[in-house]
């Protein structure tokens, strides 16, 4: 259990926290940039010396600011993932590692250099000096570097913002297994809904230092009333499980409920539990059921609500299958179409633009 | 007598650039890590030997060394010898000539090393001395290199406060600087040549090597912030 009670002045307002994460879940902190997303972050950390209040993490206080308690961050035992690598420079990439090694917590579950090595796949760069590595490749030596340091705790700050797209997608994979396979709690700070998606379970709102909303991710992204859904970036993540492969055109099917869905061939089992994400601007409602057309998924749904965004779109929330599918639609398709909550629509969309996590 | 004087000068050059190193690091980093007002009055203090006529700094000094004044009268009942008109006075008012000379860099480089590599570091266990001999100093040593060349440099080209502090005692406090001005006074030119261009080609190679090494530091400082 990580217990925060602090408070920090920024410029323009107060980063006030006062909420309770447990362990046992990955953590996203959400907002706009300037929120005091960061600050919040930092100040686990104890790299916000101006913090005031109390932190606790599991039995141990890191600050207790009546009680003139403070831990240094050496101290803590925390790994920071920052938005940039910060590897030293004097060192290359084994030496910057071996920093960590050399300085690693006394951790039960302490990763091996050649599993994290392995993990991240970085032993070609082992010998390199740090300038001569791409981005992509400074982030996976940085991600390693934390692990091997057996911290308790790992924070991680957008560690793929300063990435390109084709180092997000070697990223992302490792980020994930963080959690699951070396059992580490995480809090991490994001604006990227794909990313959160992806990475976490839990989740926090933070507007102008103060936390809006908490709860589970899903919920949180996709559930009719959120703050995440009132703008055209908004998406729903939908529980599958993998049904068969379809060899032949190189599909997969996943069982959503009773009704199924295609995407192009994934490698998991027959029977695992996956969840995919659907963004709300590639879904387009039909009101009647069609077989002929080119789309191979179509799900029954049922709309639950209908919220406006502004004077031309309006987000729909649909019911199918227990889950909640969001479809953007203009404000004149909403008319034309007489739809209205209550009626029974299908959703359609590419197996393309379905992200399996 | 020149070559005592080039020892002389050596001498004093290194160890006043090896006392200075040892003072400067942590005056550098106490300043350069400083946000509150002692800072600008702490600065000029250490600055002052660049503005100041070398004959004001060299009176006070020598007011300092002698046995009148605390300082040299400590010294003298200590050790039974006078400070002024000795190496060892010579050697103290040298590190205050050169001080601003060796701090000034380290400070600047101090000031422009990336916070986020010593946050990183705290993040892994290192505590503030860890960070200082395993980041700081390991991430700073163009800047080390350039301060202790400046400091030797500057001690090599003093002439007024070593004049008015070392007296010119041959074997003793006669630096080469003050050897050719006394060699101009009786005329003897070309000992003067000999000691002129030895300076010379001496400053023009030091000064030489350390353009070229700031310029290596300013691009590769560049190069740092170009991939942020």
């Amino acid at each position: 259990m990580l217990r925060i009670d602090i408070q920090l002045p920024r410029d323009r307002f107060v980063l006030g926290v006062d909420e309770s994460l447990a362990t046992d879940s990955t953590w996203a902190i959400m907002g706009r940039s300037g929120c005091g997303k960061t600050s919040l972050l930092r100040t686990i950390a104890g790299l916000e010396r101006h913090a005031k209040g109390r932190l606790q993490f599991n039995d141990e206080l890191w600050q207790d600011s009546e009680k003139g308690i403070w831990v240094p961050p050496e101290q803590r035992g925390i790994g920071y993932i920052f938005q940039e690598a910060r590897l030293f420079p004097h060192l290359n990439v084994m030496a910057n590692l071996q920093f960590a090694l050399q300085r690693a917590g006394a951790n039960v579950a302490m990763p091996s250099l050649s599993e994290v090595v392995e993990q991240l796949d970085i032993v070609h760069l082992l010998g390199r000096t740090v300038d001569k590595l791409s981005g992509g490749e400074q982030q996976r030596v940085a991600i390693a570097r934390t692990l091997l340091n057996g911290p308790r705790l790992l924070l991680m700050d957008e560690p793929l913002a300063s990435l390109d797209w084709s180092a997000k997608t070697s990223i992302l994979p490792c980020l994930r297994t963080i959690h699951q396979h070396f059992g580490i709690p995480v809090v991490m700070v994001s604006h990227a809904r794909e990313e959160v998606a992806r990475l976490a379970d839990k989740l926090m709102l933070v507007e102008q230092g103060q936390i809006v909303s908490r709860g589970e991710c899903r919920q949180l992204l996709s559930g009719p009333g959120s703050l995440l859904t009132r703008d055209d970036s908004a998406l729903a993540i939908l529980a599958v499980e993998v049904g068969s492969h379809d060899q032949e055109y190189g599909f997969t099917e996943l069982l959503f409920g009773g009704q199924t869905l295609w995407v192009n061939q994934i490698s998991a089992l027959p029977g695992t539990h996956l969840k995919v994400i659907l963004p709300a601007r590639e879904v387009s409602i039909v009101v009647e059921d069609i077989q002929c057309t080119s789309i191979q998924n179509r799900v029954a749904t049922t709309i639950q609500s209908i919220q406006e965004l502004d004077s031309n779109n309006v987000m729909l929330f649909m019911a199918a299958e227990g889950q909640t599918l969001l479809a953007l639609v203009t404000r004149r398709a909403l008319r034309l179409l007489n739809l209205s909550v209550g009626l029974r629509v299908f959703a359609h969309f590419k197996g393309a633009c379905l992200d399996v996590i | 007598m020149l070559l005592t004087a080039v020892w002389v000068t050596l001498k004093l050059a290194t160890m006043t650039t090896l006392i200075l190193m040892l003072l400067a690091i942590p005056m550098a980093w106490g300043l350069a890590n400083m946000h509150s007002w002692p800072r600008p009055v702490l600065e000029a203090l250490v600055g002052l030997p660049m503005v100041l006529p070398p004959t004001v700094l060299g009176f006070y000094i020598l007011l300092l060394c002698s046995p009148n004044y605390g300082p040299g009268q400590l010294w003298l009942s200590l050790t039974g010898t006078t400070l002024a008109f000795s190496f060892t006075g010579l050697v103290i008012a040298s590190v205050i000539c050169s001080m601003p000379f060796v701090v000034q860099p380290l400070q600047r480089s101090f000031e422009q090393l990336d916070k986020g590599l010593l946050e990183a570091a705290a993040m892994m266990g290192a505590g503030p001395m860890d960070r200082f001999f395993n980041v700081v100093l390991p991430c700073t040593r163009r800047a080390m290199i350039l301060a202790a060349c400046m400091g030797f440099a500057h001690t090599v080209g003093e002439f007024g406060v070593v004049l008015m502090i070392g007296g010119n005692i041959p074997a003793e406090t006669q630096v080469l600087s003050i050897a050719l001005f006394d060699a101009v006074e009786s005329q003897q030119f070309s000992e003067a040549h000999q000691i002129a261009a030895g300076l010379m080609v001496f400053a023009m190679l030091l000064l030489i090597t350390l353009y070229s090494l700031d310029r290596k530091a300013a691009l590769s400082l560049e190069s740092n912030i170009g991939r942020r």
